[in-house]
């Protein structure tokens, strides 16, 4: 196996049934991940990155391509693949370090329960939570619940994590900050993370690579744009780099163009009304 | 004397001991300026606009609007929330015109209506005027709230997190709309949000409100740049990039050390008593919903 070729996209295609016949959500997707790399996914709401996302976990069956991870072709969920969704789907009723334990229970059946209860201990430690082991999801704010999905998706020692919007519900700020944890762990563990997003920031902070998704319907690779930051990345050396916001403007130039060139945006408009109603645009007057 | 002012206001809700959400706040705002408080979701920024706006009143502390203590809401002050609070039966024009009734009786009704219009307008919804609330999009709908709360005439909008719940592009959209609407009028306005971005876009000065519980404001750092501002200008803009990073790392600086001071509690906790912590507090945690 090529290790600049650990994950594999061939020609993906994904149709949904709509009223009017098949609707091609993505179409043509191809993409290359090399082992260790971090890759984020951009593109607006409904574009078809949770898609991409979701058919290289296992969850939805590509309609046309394939997905080769290390060699094998993916068909289904596997725990070589670990997945954070936007919430952070925890158990109510178990503490943070039950919610981590309970995966481990299938990733490590051979271990002992004080084994895998060390390992749950030391990831939620790890991730600024060592004060909160027993605390239900009720009690803990929602920057720390997610942190506790993304230490129970590392303590399962999966080969690639796919987060799709892992910080999407969270204040900016807090974003900042699970963006710091995410690397923290990332450094350590080396994994290979393919991460959808929005935010334009976020792609730009994490990733090596950002790819671009033009809008659907039909959506593929639109540019693929490589971000040569020196890792490690501290939020105040990258901030003060003007190379990340000549990053930032590309992306968000990009996007501003899908934007336009969607056939659903109105002329400097908000989301389409329902009824054709335009709003008169008074923007020029400011 | 300032417009806005809140000295040593402190505010915390439960029983005794009551959970502190804010300590020792103090701010002051000039006629006309707008001012933004960033931070985190938790921290207690819809305490403060709810002091405001007379929702609710301080444990301790003055809060004063135009020399006045604040003692209940009143069309004086407006108030914009993230999730609308539109009713539902009535059209677009109906919910802002509700407002201009209970305001301005005294007018005729051909006025109230051309009052309501006119502010429908103003936020490019003149031709939605007649939809209900469920027919428009969330961007639209927030106009609407906008649209009523500039209605009443208030001398003072509070708005909190108003495009909070919108995508990036709707909110890019609004925030150059409530530029537009702020310097046509010149109203005081306090812009609560999470984004330090659309802080800079939007206000005078930008106040950092530090991680809670005890949350208090942080220094408040003058926007010296030139309107009407452009996104992409500022993003090359060395005045925004230096407040941006300014205020950003007083945040996380400000998260990190209540995290420390909890764990360091915990940690005392479990060391005085050594039992697993059972059914532990929640009081620790800050939520007030956004």
């Amino acid at each position: 196996m090529n290790s600049q070729k650990f994950l594999e996209i061939w020609n993906l295609s994904k149709a949904f049934p709509g009223p009017l016949g098949k609707v091609p959500v993505v179409e043509g997707f191809n993409l290359n991940i090399a082992e260790g790399e971090i890759v984020s996914l951009i593109g607006h709401s409904g574009c078809g990155k949770s898609t991409v996302l979701s058919i290289v976990a296992g969850l939805t069956a590509a309609s046309e391509g394939t997905v080769i991870m290390a060699g094998k072709e993916v068909t289904e969920p596997g725990t070589d693949r670990g997945v954070v969704f936007q919430a952070p789907c925890l158990f109510h009723w178990m503490t943070a370090l039950e919610n981590v334990l309970i995966g481990l229970e299938q990733a490590m059946p051979k271990a002992t329960q004080a084994q895998r209860k060390e390992k749950a201990a030391y990831y939620l430690s790890r991730i600024g939570l060592g004060d909160a082991l027993h605390k239900k999801p009720s009690e803990l704010s929602a920057g720390m619940r997610q942190r506790v999905g993304l230490a129970r998706a590392f303590a399962l020692s999966p080969r690639m994590l796919l987060l799709d919007e892992p910080f999407g519900m969270l204040d900016s700020i807090t974003r900042c900050e699970l963006q710091d944890v995410l690397l923290q762990l990332w450094r350590e563990d080396k994994k290979t993370l393919l991460l959808v997003t929005h935010d334009v920031d976020e792609s730009v902070f994490l990733s090596d690579r950002v790819v671009m998704m033009t809008s659907g319907p039909r959506a593929r690779v639109g540019e693929i744009m490589d971000v040569t930051l020196a890792r490690p990345r501290e939020r105040h050396s990258v901030l003060d780099d003007p190379r990340f916001y000549e990053l930032r403007e590309r992306l968000i130039g990009f996007l501003e163009g899908q934007a336009e060139g969607s056939t659903t945006a109105l002329p400097r408009a908000t989301t389409p009304p329902p009824s054709g109603a335009r709003p008169v645009s008074k923007l020029s007057a400011a | 004397m300032a417009f806005i002012e809140l000295s040593g206001v402190c505010k915390g809700y439960g029983r005794e001991p009551r959970t502190p959400v804010l300590e020792n706040v103090d701010l002051a705002i000039e006629r006309g300026e707008l001012v933004s408080i960033v931070g985190y979701s938790g921290a207690g920024k819809t305490t403060l606009v709810s002091l405001l706006a007379g929702l609710t009143l301080p444990d301790k502390g003055r809060v004063l609007v135009g020399g006045k203590p604040v003692t209940g809401p009143s069309p004086e002050r407006g108030v914009v929330f993230q999730n609308y609070s539109l009713l539902p039966w009535l059209s677009v024009l109906e919910n802002v015109q509700l407002a201009v009734d209970q305001v301005f009786p005294k007018l005729l009704p051909a006025d109230r209506r051309a009052r309501a219009m006119k502010f429908v307008e103003m936020v490019n919804l003149g031709q939605a005027s007649g939809k209900r609330p469920r027919e428009l999009s969330g961007g639209m709908r927030q106009r609407v709230s906008v649209a009523r709360a500039l209605a009443m005439e208030p001398e003072v909008l509070l708005l909190d997190e108003p495009f909070g719940a919108l995508d990036a592009l709707t909110r890019a959209v609004l925030q150059g709309e409530l530029q537009r609407i702020s310097q046509e009028s010149g109203k005081t306005m306090l812009l609560i949000t999470n984004d330090v971005d659309e802080g800079i876009l939007l206000s005078d000065r930008i106040i950092p409100l530090g991680a809670g519980p005890r949350a208090s404001l942080g220094p408040a750092t003058i926007v010296d740049i030139e309107r009407p501002r452009d996104r992409k200008a500022l993003n090359h803009d060395p005045r925004f990039r230096a407040i941006r990073l300014g205020v950003l790392e007083y945040l996380l600086e400000s998260g990190k050390q209540k995290r420390a001071e909890r764990e360091a509690g915990a940690a005392q906790a479990a060391s005085v008593d050594p039992a697993p912590s059972a059914p532990s507090e929640p009081a620790q945690i800050v939520e007030v919903s956004l």
